[in-house]
């Protein structure tokens, strides 16, 4: 009995935790969404990127103002499929695939260490390689693939989980570029992948409000704004 | 070999097949996310569908052509976004490289499979 007390008080923490977080990669979407529309060539070049990304997280964010289930296996199912149902786009898609990968490996108690957070992103990458017949190298699931990479290299080093988070973040900006070259549209259109930026950001956006360091130009209220403003 | 006339020049004619655009489709289709397979239907489908090759069926319509693609989808994806994503990403790769005019793209979810 005490044991499901401790569990049910975990849980409305970490709700508290995903909801800032899930906020916070919504603000750093809508603030990156025209510049991400317009790197958008790949697959159909209809600059909706950064529109589509914004809607999906939307939906996760509204979800998560919800009464949720308490019970952790039941929340990841409900935050699931909230993403699975408000995905927008390819890149939406890609998102909710990589976002149900790594809820499925999250652990089974708080907190999410390093080691956790490697093996959620392990998860992440599985999860959205396994829906496509022939991976298109360059796009989001490259970023994916590297950003695990990175999270599993590092997982014996005992890093906080924000340093870890911020050594992804470098570890990502160093390799948009680099993984762009490997898709020859976006070669030849001198972008990076549309949905891979959007990827970045979300990372760099939860990176930053773990870290505590609030990005000083972004004013907090835009958030309480956000679900009405299109 | 089945041609779909592209167009007439002073200099000849230049013809594309339907094996050709079928071939471009569905090498579109490989790379779209969340098709993890196509299908071909059943005996007597096939049998009637002489324009088909695996999963796609290609028919003239009016200046272009009209597609009907047979996929096997990822379990677990929002299926209505995947199919719009296919049918965007099939129509803008076959008219890019073969300039034919992509009328009604119908996309068939036959099936949806757990990958991993």
């Amino acid at each position: 009995m005490s044991d499901e007390e401790t569990d049910q008080a975990a849980t409305a923490a970490e709700v508290e935790v995903l909801r800032r977080l899930a906020r916070a990669a919504l603000e750093a979407l809508e603030r990156a969404r025209q510049r991400i529309d317009g790197l958008n060539v790949y697959p159909v070049p209809d600059g909706d990127t950064g529109a589509n990304l914004v809607l999906t997280v939307r939906a996760l964010v509204n979800e998560l103002e919800l009464p949720l289930p308490s019970e952790r296996p039941l929340l990841h199912r409900d935050l699931s499929r909230a993403l699975l149902m408000g995905a927008r786009g390819n890149s939406g898609v890609i998102l909710s695939q990589i976002v149900r990968g790594a809820v499925e490996a999250a652990p089974a108690a708080p907190p999410v260490d390093a080691r956790a957070l490697a093996a959620m992103l392990e998860r992440a990458r599985e999860a959205a390689y396994a829906a496509v017949q022939r991976p298109v190298e360059g796009t989001m699931l490259t970023l994916m693939r590297e950003l695990s990479e990175e999270a599993r290299s590092r997982r014996r080093e005992k890093l906080p989980l924000e340093r870890l988070l911020q050594e992804l973040v470098e570890r990502g900006d160093e390799a948009l570029a680099r993984i762009s070259d490997l898709l020859p549209v976006l070669r030849e259109n001198g972008v990076v992948d549309a949905g891979a930026a959007g990827l970045l950001e979300c990372l760099r956006a939860i990176a930053l409000e773990l870290s505590g360091e609030q990005n000083e130009q972004a004013p907090r209220l835009r958030l309480i704004s956000a679900p009405s403003s299109g | 070999m089945e041609v779909l006339r592209l167009q007439e020049t002073p200099l000849g004619r230049l013809a594309i097949s339907s094996r050709t655009i079928a071939q471009i489709a569905e090498r579109s289709l490989d790379e779209c996310y969340g098709v993890v397979g196509l299908k071909a239907g059943g005996r007597l489908r096939r049998a009637l569908a002489l324009r088909r090759r695996h999963g796609v069926e290609i028919k003239p319509h009016e200046q272009g052509i009209e597609l009907a693609l047979h996929v096997v989808i990822a379990y677990g994806l929002n299926l209505a976004e995947v199919a719009a994503t296919v049918r965007s990403s099939v129509s803008y790769e076959v008219k890019r490289q073969t300039g034919l005019e992509v009328g009604r793209v119908e996309v068939l979810i036959d099936d949806v499979r757990r990958r991993d």
